[in-house]
C-alpha cells in the first residue's frame, strides 16, 4: 500500500456523534479503520489524504434514520458505499458532493435503507450527467 | 515490461527519501484533485508517481541513488521548468522541420507531425509528464527507444526526423518522387520509411563512385554492386557501407552528429538485407529502380 490510511482518534469520532447520543468504542473505531482500508483495497483506490470516516460521521450523525445501537455498523457500511460510489461515478463527484448526495438520498427517497442508497445516488448522478450532456449539446 | 514503481519506493524504505517522495506524491495528488478528493484510483496514483519520478530525472530502471541527500521540492520544480522549456524546443523543432522538409505528401509523416504539434498544446507536464504527447505513425530509420519517456521521446524523435528530412532535402525532388514511386506505388498512404530506399540507392551509387544525388541505379550498376558485395560477410558489407557513409555525408554537406547517426543506423539495417538479397541473386529490392510516372528528366 502506497499510503496507509491515517489513524483517527476514537475520541474524535465519538465527539462528533455525542450530541446525538452516538458513541464508538476504541475497538469499534479500530474496526471501522480496518473497514476503510479494505474498502479502498476492494475498489482499487489509494487514500493519500485524510480518512473519510470523520466526515461521514459528521454528515450522518444528525440523520433521523440513525439508530445509536447501529451507529458503528452503519458508519462501516457508509464507508464501503462511499468508496464504491467514488469508483462507480468515476471520480466525477467530489468527496463533499458525494457525501451530500448520500445524506440527501438516505434521508429522502431511501428513507434510511442502506440497500436503496446506492441506486438512489447513481440515478441522481446519471440524471445530472444526462442534463450536463444535453446542456453541452445545446 | 513496465517497472514496478512501488518497488522503486520500497527501495528507498527506511530513509528520508521515501518519506519525501511520498510527501511530494501526496502534494501532486492533492493538486490533481484540486482538493476535491482524498483518494484516487490506484492506477491514477501510479501515473502520478511515474510522472513525478520522470520529472525528477529518475530512470525507473535505475536506482534512486542520484536523489539521496537532495531537497526534492526544488528539484521537482526545476525539473518541471525544464520540461516546459523542452516543450518549447519541440515546437521550434517542428517549425524548423516544416521549413526544411521536402514537400513529398507522405500521409503518415504529415499526420505524425500534426499530431505531435496539437498534442504539445495538451501536454500535461504537471501531472502526466511521462506520457508521450502525440501519435507516432511515421517510422524512423533509428527508432527512439521505448524506455525514453514524455517530452524527451518527442524531442529525440523530432531531432532524428529532422536529420532524415535534412538528408532527403539534399536530393532533387523529382528524383526522390520517382524513386519512392518505384519502391511502392502507394508509398504516400503507407507507413514506410522514406529514407530507406533513398539512403540505399545513395549509398549504392557512392560505393560505385557515382554521384549519389542521381539516385537512379541502372541494371548494370546493380550487377556491379552484386559482384562487389555478394562475396562479403554481412559485417564486411556493413563496414563497406559505413566507409561509404563518410563520403556520402561529405558529398551532401551533412555535418551534424544526427546525420551520421542516422546513416550509420541505415547501414546496420541495410547490411543483412543486402546479404540476403545478394545470396538470392537479386538486389532490386534493396537498390530500387525509378517508378512511373517519371518526370520529364531522363533517369541519368
Amino acid at each position: 500500500m502506497l499510503f496507509p490510511v491515517p489513524k483517527i482518534e476514537s475520541s474524535a469520532l465519538s465527539e462528533t456523534g455525542a450530541p446525538f447520543g452516538l458513541t464508538l468504542s476504541p475497538a469499534q473505531t479500530a474496526a471501522l479503520q480496518k473497514t476503510e482500508e479494505q474498502s479502498l483495497e476492494r475498489t482499487g483506490r489509494v487514500c493519500f489524504g485524510a480518512s473519510i470516516l470523520p466526515r461521514l460521521a459528521a454528515a450522518f450523525a444528525g440523520s433521523p434514520h440513525i439508530q445509536p445501537c447501529d451507529w458503528a455498523d452503519t458508519l462501516g457500511e457508509m464507508t464501503e458505499l462511499f468508496y464504491a460510489l467514488k469508483s462507480d461515478t468515476e471520480d466525477r463527484l467530489s468527496d463533499d458532493e458525494l457525501i451530500a448526495r448520500m445524506v440527501r438520498a438516505f434521508d429522502g427517497p431511501a428513507q434510511g435503507a442502506l440497500s436503496l442508497l446506492a441506486d438512489c445516488i447513481l440515478d441522481e448522478s446519471l440524471l445530472t450527467e444526462n442534463v450536463q450532456e444535453e446542456d453541452d449539446e445545446a | 515490461m513496465k517497472p514496478d514503481l512501488t518497488c522503486i519506493l520500497s527501495e528507498a524504505e527506511n530513509t528520508d527519501l521515501r518519506a519525501e517522495l511520498l510527501s511530494l506524491l501526496r502534494m501532486q495528488a492533492a493538486a490533481y484533485t484540486q482538493g476535491d478528493s482524498q483518494s484516487l484510483p490506484a492506477e491514477v496514483m501510479l501515473e502520478l508517481l511515474a510522472s513525478l519520478l520522470y520529472t525528477l530525472g529518475v530512470d525507473p530502471a535505475q536506482p534512486l541513488a542520484p536523489l539521496f541527500g537532495k531537497d526534492l521540492r526544488p528539484l521537482y520544480e526545476s525539473g518541471y521548468q525544464a520540461l516546459l522549456h523542452k516543450t518549447e524546443q519541440a515546437r521550434s523543432l517542428i517549425l524548423a522541420l516544416c521549413r526544411e522538409a521536402p514537400p513529398l505528401g507522405c500521409i503518415s509523416l504529415n499526420d505524425t507531425v500534426r499530431s505531435i504539434l496539437s498534442s504539445l498544446e495538451r501536454y500535461d507536464a504537471r501531472f502526466f509528464a511521462h506520457r508521450v504527447p502525440g501519435d507516432i505513425d511515421y517510422q524512423l530509420i533509428e527508432p527512439v527507444p521505448e524506455s525514453v519517456q514524455g517530452i524527451d521521446y518527442i524531442l529525440l524523435y523530432l531531432l532524428r526526423l529532422r536529420a532524415e528530412m535534412r538528408f532527403l532535402a539534399r536530393f532533387p525532388q523529382h528524383r526522390l518522387l520517382a524513386l519512392l514511386d518505384g519502391a511502392s506505388p502507394g508509398w504516400r498512404e503507407e507507413i514506410v520509411s522514406l529514407c530507406l530506399p533513398v539512403g540505399a540507392n545513395a549509398l549504392g551509387l557512392t560505393l560505385l563512385g557515382e554521384d549519389p544525388r542521381r539516385l537512379h541505379i541502372r541494371e548494370s550498376e546493380r550487377q556491379a554492386l552484386w559482384a562487389m558485395l555478394s562475396p562479403l560477410h554481412p559485417l564486411d558489407i556493413e563496414n563497406r557501407l559505413m566507409r561509404a557513409c563518410t563520403s556520402l555525408l561529405d558529398t551532401l554537406h551533412l555535418r551534424e552528429g544526427q546525420d551520421a547517426d542516422m546513416l550509420n543506423a541505415l547501414c546496420r539495417d541495410l547490411a543483412p538485407r543486402i546479404k540476403t538479397a545478394a545470396d538470392a541473386g537479386d538486389l532490386s529490392h534493396v537498390f530500387g529502380a525509378f517508378g512511373v510516372p517519371a518526370t520529364s528528366c531522363s533517369p541519368d
